[in-house]
């Protein structure tokens, strides 16, 4: 289950992940900035509360990945992916929640995201797999 | 209403009342009638036989007098059978005197009867029925043969014409009695009818009130439970829940930064917290889906098939979005209906949910093609209950029934119209 990345770097590179944390809950911001902090060859990138923090962060800060809650506080995450990925078409999404698959909205297939994750299995592990098979799916 | 009164019936008061009335009238007209005969002796005919009957026309007079001490005393029978005791003596006494006025007599004899018809049980009135017939008979025969004694035939026409005269009189009387009575019995019959309908109208309007009382307080029940279980639902997610998540996900971070046997300790810690997580989503799951309000009925009840038991479609016809009180409703309706599908319907059956939007109604179909159920769970399961009590909250009905080829339908149709924008 050990990250499979090269040895930890904590500078910038061109093989460095940029990570933006969009969640309005800021238990799971901080444990997902943890997580990414622990991951070879991820940075955080910004945390953001909801759209508009979003764009502020992706408009000043390189971001290649949004880890991204699919139940904002008064937004829908489907919608702000569909928002995001419309203004910046390089960008990667991995749709969050706690809801069981089965209760995913259906916009959840078919708003760009490339893969939905549940919140508790968010791990280097599973931040490293995403990625390296990032381009092999397509939607979630 | 008299609170001394004998009676228990206000009605039957009344009643009593013009009895008393007509006993009254009589008991007047028997006194006049007793002192009439006296002066008819006195003046005209000097008669002792006319005379003999100052005794039972006076007697009339005093049981009368009885009669109604007898009704003041709630004892309207007595009453009834002095009045009638009374007349026929004075009946028959008349008749044996004056045996020529015997046609007019027999109204003496019977007004009894007639008066007495809205007063009495039927037993009693069998019984006065009969004396009646008794009376009447002898008063017939006493005038037809008797012919020896009293103010026969044979007095002068001046004396019979004055006697017919008198006679005419009371039984003039008598007769404005009876009418009277008929009238004021016949006015408080309609008066009482009239009451009642307007109490029956009145107890109608507010049945009818009750009822839109009750409907509404109803759905507003439900209604409050509905954004409560929400509401729960939202903290369980946002509260409880993302705790257990952000302690899972950290717990996972130290169990890669530690030793192999560490770790093991650690994994395991987080493994019991992902199925806290698990029961926390199916607690929270079960007591509001968290689809329903954001994504609405179509989109709610396809992740509900998706985690029923047995194979299920949802064939979804121009629905739109309702308030939430009817798509709660409807979506815990279906629940219901998805649920005793998977426990009476068997393993190899499959359900079909159809919903249909019409211009003024929703239509909801759970349709199972299983063994159905026994028809004493559609009155007495507690499921059932829960589906007519949700849809009748939003004044809704439900039909549940076996099918011709097998298995059940539940048809549940709210009146609803879409909601602004859907």
């Amino acid at each position: 289950m050990a990250p499979t990345a090269p040895p930890a770097s904590r500078e910038s590179d061109d093989a460095t992940v940029h990570v933006l944390v969009v969640d309005d809950q800021r238990s799971f911001r901080a444990a997902a900035a943890a997580v990414i902090e622990l991951t070879n060859h991820f940075l955080l990138a910004g945390e953001a509360e909801g759209a508009s923090e979003a764009e502020a962060v992706l408009g000043t800060e390189p971001v290649d990945l949004v880890l991204m809650d699919i139940n904002l506080r008064d937004e829908s995450g489907i919608d702000v992916t569909a928002a995001l990925l419309h203004d910046h078409p390089g960008l990667r999404v991995i749709l969050m929640s706690t809801y069981a698959d089965t209760d995913l909205p259906p916009g959840a297939a078919t708003c760009g995201a490339m893969r939905y994750v549940h919140k508790e299995r968010l791990s280097p592990a599973a931040l490293i797999e995403a990625w390296n098979e990032r381009d092999l799916e397509g939607a979630p | 209403v008299n609170p001394d009164s004998r009676f228990e019936d206000p009605h039957e008061e009344a009643a009593a009342g013009r009895l008393r009335w007509a006993i009254l009238v009589d008991e007047i007209a028997a006194a006049l009638g007793a002192i009439s005969i006296a002066l008819l002796y006195l003046v005209v005919v000097r008669n002792l036989w006319l005379l003999s009957l100052v005794v039972p026309v006076g007697g009339l007079s005093i049981a009368l007098r009885l009669a109604r001490r007898e009704l003041d005393r709630g004892d309207t029978s007595r009453a009834v059978t002095i009045h009638a005791i009374g007349n026929w003596v004075v009946g028959v006494s008349v008749t044996f005197v004056v045996p020529f006025i015997w046609p007019i007599l027999m109204l003496t004899v019977l007004m009894p009867l007639v008066l007495a018809v809205p007063h009495v049980r039927r037993s009693q009135l069998v019984t006065l029925i009969t004396a009646s017939v008794g009376v009447v008979v002898a008063v017939s025969l006493l005038g037809l043969t008797q012919m020896t004694t009293g103010i026969t035939g044979d007095v002068s026409p001046w004396i019979r014409n004055t006697v017919v005269i008198s006679a005419l009189a009371a039984v003039f009387i008598i007769i404005v009695v009876i009418v009277w009575q008929t009238h004021a019995q016949n006015e408080a019959i309609l008066l009482r009818v009239l009451a009642t309908n307007a109490d029956l109208a009145r107890s109608e309007r507010e049945l009818a009130e009750q009822a839109v009382l009750l409907r509404d307080s109803r759905a507003r029940l439900a209604s409050v439970a509905d954004r409560e279980r929400r509401r729960i639902e939202r903290d369980l997610h946002d509260g409880a829940q993302q705790r257990l998540v952000g302690l899972a996900v950290r717990l996972g971070l130290l169990s890669t930064q530690l030793d192999e046997s560490h770790a093991a300790t650690v994994d395991t810690m987080k493994d019991e917290i992902s199925s806290a997580i698990e029961e926390l989503r199916e607690l929270a799951h079960g007591i509001y889906p968290p689809l329903l309000a954001k994504e609405g009925l179509a989109v709610a009840l396809q992740a509900a098939a998706r985690r029923s038991p047995l194979p299920t479609r949802v064939l979804v016809d121009q629905l739109a979005r309702y308030t939430p009180d009817i798509e709660n409703a409807l979506y815990f309706c279906c629940l219901e209906a998805l649920q005793n599908a998977a426990k009476h319907a068997g393993d190899d059956a499959s359900i079909v949910i159809g919903l249909h939007g019409g211009p003024s109604t929703v239509e909801l179909r759970v349709t199972d093609d299983g063994r159905g159920f026994p028809s004493t769970t559609v009155e007495s399961g507690n499921g059932i209950l829960n589906m007519l009590d949700r849809v009748g909250a939003v004044g809704g009905t439900v039909e549940i029934g076996p099918l011709d080829g097998g298995g059940v339908e539940v048809s549940a149709t709210v009146p609803a119209t879409a909601r602004a924008g859907s």
